[in-house]
């Protein structure tokens, strides 16, 4: 049976660079330049997006409607206008939880196996908490 | 005056990667392309806070590599949404519209990307690699023993003999105490025997005669002008010093090891430090850079063209 498109699932698995990019933006909206430099920090500098790949993805994104431009803008006077700002939509945000819970099983399945210990777990450098 | 010199790169930069973004279809080129020179403006600006020398090459090793990848996956994926991959293939090799512009669709990307990888790979290496700079003084060689060299030739090999004997040599590096210089540049602050030194210095050291003449050419090799030229003007005058003791009727060895076969030297030329480093050869390698990656960048585009024409033919026979 095949799956509606509105089923998260049947988006799954997510490349590497378009699951950044929704987790880039699940925090709130940002321009091409703060989703890059989010991603480099929350991976500790192992994933540099270039114009071409984050561009690429984004259109992918747009197309598949998991993320939108955002209308709003912030003051002009902190930031530049030919910058586009892009946030996740509503589907984008049930794919972008439905993956990490995904991985999330992945890893509870690797700890039953004690292929990895809680330590295993502590955050990248630069991601945050 | 110098902020504009230092913007430079950065302009030059950012209107090559414009230019290259054509490399893209050109509906993906007019949705994003102003964002991605945006984009590429800012990695610009983090690349040179974070390294003003090397930032910006290590910016354009990746962005070259993106450019080349992506490019290639937006215009399949421009093919794709028109007709089916393998018809639009097809259609690329009918010439049935304008033949040359397509085939130039194909040939120019793939040309340009692998042009411009290998040329600002050979440049970026060029830059990298440590400079070595030579400095040579010219020893002419006066009167000679007709008994011990029988032509003028073999008078210069003795002559260059005797300039890399140990005798001289030693009293080279005694007088601008090499041991300690050499123990501090190579082998952390250790202070290197006589004999070691000797063996560094052998290698940054060239002689040669000098065609037509009676002259010797004492060049030294480093990566310190400063020092290269030092270190040949003191065995220029080491070796004179050692022939005029020589020609005194007192001389006791060890100036008397230098085989008589030339005498009174007098340096004609001293040793200056030079600006420009004879290695690498910066403007040879950037010429070859060029050279060869116009062959390879042509090899591929022909690929290119060789691959698609062959998914065609494919495609055209029955089933």
């Amino acid at each position: 049976m095949v799956k509606p498109q509105t089923d998260p699932a049947c988006r799954l698995p997510l490349t590497p660079a378009v699951f950044h990019v929704l987790l880039a933006l699940a925090d709130g909206e940002r321009h091409g330049y703060a989703i890059m430099q989010e991603v480099a920090a929350s991976t500790g500098g192992q994933i540099k997006l270039g114009p071409g790949t984050l561009y690429g993805t984004v259109k992918r994104l747009l197309e598949a409607q998991l993320i939108e431009e955002s209308d709003e803008r912030p003051d002009p006077q902190q930031d530049d206008e030919r910058r586009r700002y892009y946030r996740l939509t509503a589907v984008g945000e049930q794919v972008v939880r439905a993956e990490a819970r995904r991985y999330a099983e992945i890893v509870a399945l690797a700890r039953a196996k004690k292929l990895i210990g809680r330590t295993a777990l502590v955050p990248l450098p630069g991601g945050g908490a | 005056m110098n902020a504009p010199r230092s913007n430079h790169p950065f302009r030059f930069s950012l209107g090559l990667y414009r230019r290259l973004l054509w490399l893209y279809p050109a509906q993906h080129r007019a949705k994003y392309g102003a964002a991605m020179v945006q984009l590429f403006r800012d990695q610009c600006r983090d690349a040179r806070l974070k390294s003003p020398t090397w930032g910006l090459a290590a910016l354009w090793l990746r962005t070259l590599s993106d450019l080349a990848s992506t490019s290639v996956a937006e215009r399949l994926a421009a093919l794709k949404e028109r007709k089916t991959m393998t018809d639009k293939l097809g259609s690329l090799f009918a010439f049935r519209t304008t033949p040359l512009t397509t085939r130039l669709m194909v040939f120019i990307p793939v040309f340009v990307v692998v042009f411009l990888s290998v040329f600002i790979g050979s440049v970026a290496i060029t830059f990298i690699l440590p400079e070595t700079y030579a400095s040579t003084a010219r020893v002419k060689i006066e009167a000679f023993e007709a008994n011990t060299a029988p032509d003028a030739l073999s008078h210069q090999v003795a002559a260059m003999k005797n300039i890399s004997s140990a005798a001289v040599l030693e009293r080279a590096i005694a007088q601008l105490k090499l041991n300690e210089e050499f123990g501090k540049k190579y082998y952390n602050g250790e202070i290197l025997k006589t004999s070691e030194t000797m063996e560094l210095l052998k290698h940054q050291l060239r002689l040669a005669p000098v065609q037509n003449t009676s002259l010797i050419a004492i060049t030294l090799y480093s990566d310190d002008p400063e020092e290269a030229a030092r270190i040949a003007n003191a065995v220029a005058e080491a070796y004179r010093d050692i022939r005029q003791e020589a020609r005194s009727p007192s001389a006791t060895s060890p100036v008397n090891a230098l085989a008589i076969s030339d005498s009174s030297p007098i340096i004609i030329d001293t040793a200056v430090p030079e600006r420009v480093p004879v290695r690498p050869n910066k403007p040879l390698n950037i010429l070859l850079g060029a050279i060869v990656g116009a062959i390879l960048a042509s090899a591929a585009g022909a690929s290119a063209l060789a691959l698609l024409l062959l998914v065609r033919r494919r495609k055209s026979q029955p089933s």
